[in-house]
């Protein structure tokens, strides 16, 4: 896709698409879209980032949830121009040089994917929480991944591998 | 699901927005969770939307002369429920905030959003392919409704989870248009009407929520029932505003409101009366529970029954009344009065 052009085939010529400046993944990027594009549509389709998912679309599961201003949020239910100015983060940018960030590394350790499709939505959230409470307890990790929703795992190998990540939690088995 | 096509605008004033928001077909848009899904499902497809984040100062929380808070409304719900200034004297509002869609929705979500929100209906809050498959029900132009066969009315609930807790504490709010402000106590912002939730006129915007000072030895509540703990709607909120005398530690005046329970924002008045004046005991706590549950008429609806909401209205007005009572002994309440 790209070019922006969300939603309507409709045949009106008037360009009503606007300037966005959003820094992304610590690179600050510059492009017109439509004000009909979601932040989702935007990373996914206009820079080509598909870590986000998109499941529910209605702010339901937390599949497509990203940073921005280090906040988790919903990128299906924030308007791209809302972004203007905002510092966005993906899991495209988490690892630094190929090496991984401790959750990404946790998560594989503790066997916290299986499908992999909540993963992205669930280590950004788990960031959130980690940036602002190092050292959560059990409750308070349920807590804030209770809007990311997982078919495959039950859970309780993201908690591990979340706590395992802030140093509060076991070691994984080897 | 794609956004259908609109006109955006990012004003710079109050008034720009309202001169906006005065042309045909144009919504206000905040914090955008229960807007952007009504879009997306082409529950409405307004012309324009006018976002009014791009105004300074709408997300500011201050203190008036008079001890009370003035609450921009493009304050985020996660900024009320955090802020020092709601939740050391205003817990109650913050516990409410909070509980909105818990945990992801509070930081996108504004408090004049959630004010302004629209009546919830499980026949109503759907894609317009879905619909396509029933008769259009009051709510969207049509004659019936699909929750009470044979129902002259729409039953869409109102369910916003802030509200209970403000009106409890008499708070007000400010309607500003092109042609000028209007002051109303919220309470009276709501219509009754599912079809129309509340007041608000084209070209008008919910500028400030003011809330008063809580009466001296006052103490507030707000408990939530839902179905899941996370992201998910009441089955039932109540809000309690409980003020006890110092002297003997009778009730001087309780304010019982409840969410979700019908098509607007219910003072539980029967309750209310049963309490005030009198001192309180058990007995009291189970009659004031009693007559909440007795006074409202709830609908049945998608497993959720009148009687099941009927006990759960009784359960949490129990609970809200021994956690007030107790944190009105305990000398927890409103500072003003306390200390
Ligand atoms: C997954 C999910 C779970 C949810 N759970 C809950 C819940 O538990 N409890 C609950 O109460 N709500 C819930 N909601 C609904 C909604 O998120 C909240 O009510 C929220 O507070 C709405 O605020 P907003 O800023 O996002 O409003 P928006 O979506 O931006 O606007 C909502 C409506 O109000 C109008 N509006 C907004 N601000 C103003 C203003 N200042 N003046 C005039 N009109 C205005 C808009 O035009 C629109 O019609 C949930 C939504 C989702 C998607
Ligand atoms: S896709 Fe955004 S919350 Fe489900
Ligand atoms: S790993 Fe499959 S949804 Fe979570």
């Amino acid at each position: 896709m790209g070019g922006g052009v969300g939603g309507g085939v409709g045949q009106d010529v008037a360009d009503t698409r606007k300037r966005l400046t959003v820094t992304v993944n610590g690179r600050q990027c510059s492009l017109m879209v439509e004000p009909n594009r979601t932040l989702l549509e935007f990373l996914r389709e206009d820079l080509g980032l598909t870590g986000a998912r998109e499941a529910c679309d209605t702010g339901g599961c937390g599949a497509c949830t990203v940073l921005v201003d280090g906040r988790p949020v919903y990128s299906c239910l924030v308007l791209a121009v809302d972004c203007q100015g905002k510092d966005v983060l993906t899991i495209e940018g988490l690892a630094v040089d190929g090496r991984l960030h401790p959750l990404q590394q946790a998560f594989i350790d503790h066997g916290a994917v299986q499908c992999g499709f909540c993963t992205p939505g669930m280590i950004l959230t788990a960031k959130a929480l980690l940036d602002e409470n190092p050292a959560p307890t059990d409750e308070e990790v349920r807590e804030a991944i209770a809007g990311n929703i997982c078919r495959c795992t039950g859970y309780v190998k993201i908690i591990e591998a979340i706590r395992a990540a802030g140093g509060t939690g076991k070691p994984a088995c080897t | 699901m794609r956004l259908p096509r609109f006109e955006y605008s990012e004003p710079g004033t109050l008034e720009e927005a309202c001169s906006l928001l005065a042309q045909a077909d144009t919504k206000v848009l905040a914090g955008g969770t229960e807007l952007l899904v009504k879009l997306k499902q082409k529950t409405i497809t307004p012309r324009a939307l006018v976002n009014i984040k791009s105004i300074p100062h709408l997300d500011r929380i201050e203190e008036t002369e008079d001890g009370g808070l003035s609450i921009g409304p493009a304050t985020t719900l996660h900024a009320a429920a955090t802020s020092p200034l709601v939740r050391d004297r205003f817990g109650l509002v913050a516990e409410a905030a909070a509980a909105v869609g818990k945990p992801r929705i509070p930081y996108m979500a504004t408090l004049g959003g959630n004010l302004c929100l629209d009546g919830r209906c499980f026949y109503y809050n759907q894609s317009l392919l879905w619909k396509q498959s029933l008769p259009p029900c009051y709510k969207d132009g049509g004659h019936l409704c699909h929750v009470v066969q044979g129902s002259d009315h729409c039953n869409a609930l109102f369910v916003a989870d802030t509200v209970p807790p403000l009106i409890a504490l008499g708070a007000e709010v400010t309607l500003t248009g092109v042609d000028g402000e209007t002051r109303m106590p919220l309470e009276d912002f709501y219509t009754g009407r599912g079809e129309e939730v509340n007041v608000l006129q084209p070209g008008q915007v919910l500028s400030r929520i003011r809330i008063p000072a809580p009466p001296p030895y006052s103490t507030g509540v707000y408990l939530k029932h839902s179905l899941r703990e996370a992201i998910d709607f009441a089955v039932v909120g109540v809000a309690l505003l409980l003020t006890v005398s110092p002297e003997d530690g009778t009730c001087r005046d309780a304010r019982v409101v409840l969410g979700s329970v019908a098509t607007r924002p219910l003072r539980a008045v029967a309750a209310e009366a049963a309490l005030r004046g009198k001192a309180l005991d058990e007995g009291l706590v189970r009659t004031a529970a009693t007559l909440a549950a007795k006074e409202t008429h709830p609908v049945s609806h998608l497993g959720v029954s009148a009687t099941y909401k009927r006990r759960v209205i009784e359960t949490l007005t129990k609970r809200a009344v021994r956690q007030a009572w107790r944190q009105a002994v305990a000398g927890s309440g409103s500072r003003e009065g306390w200390r």
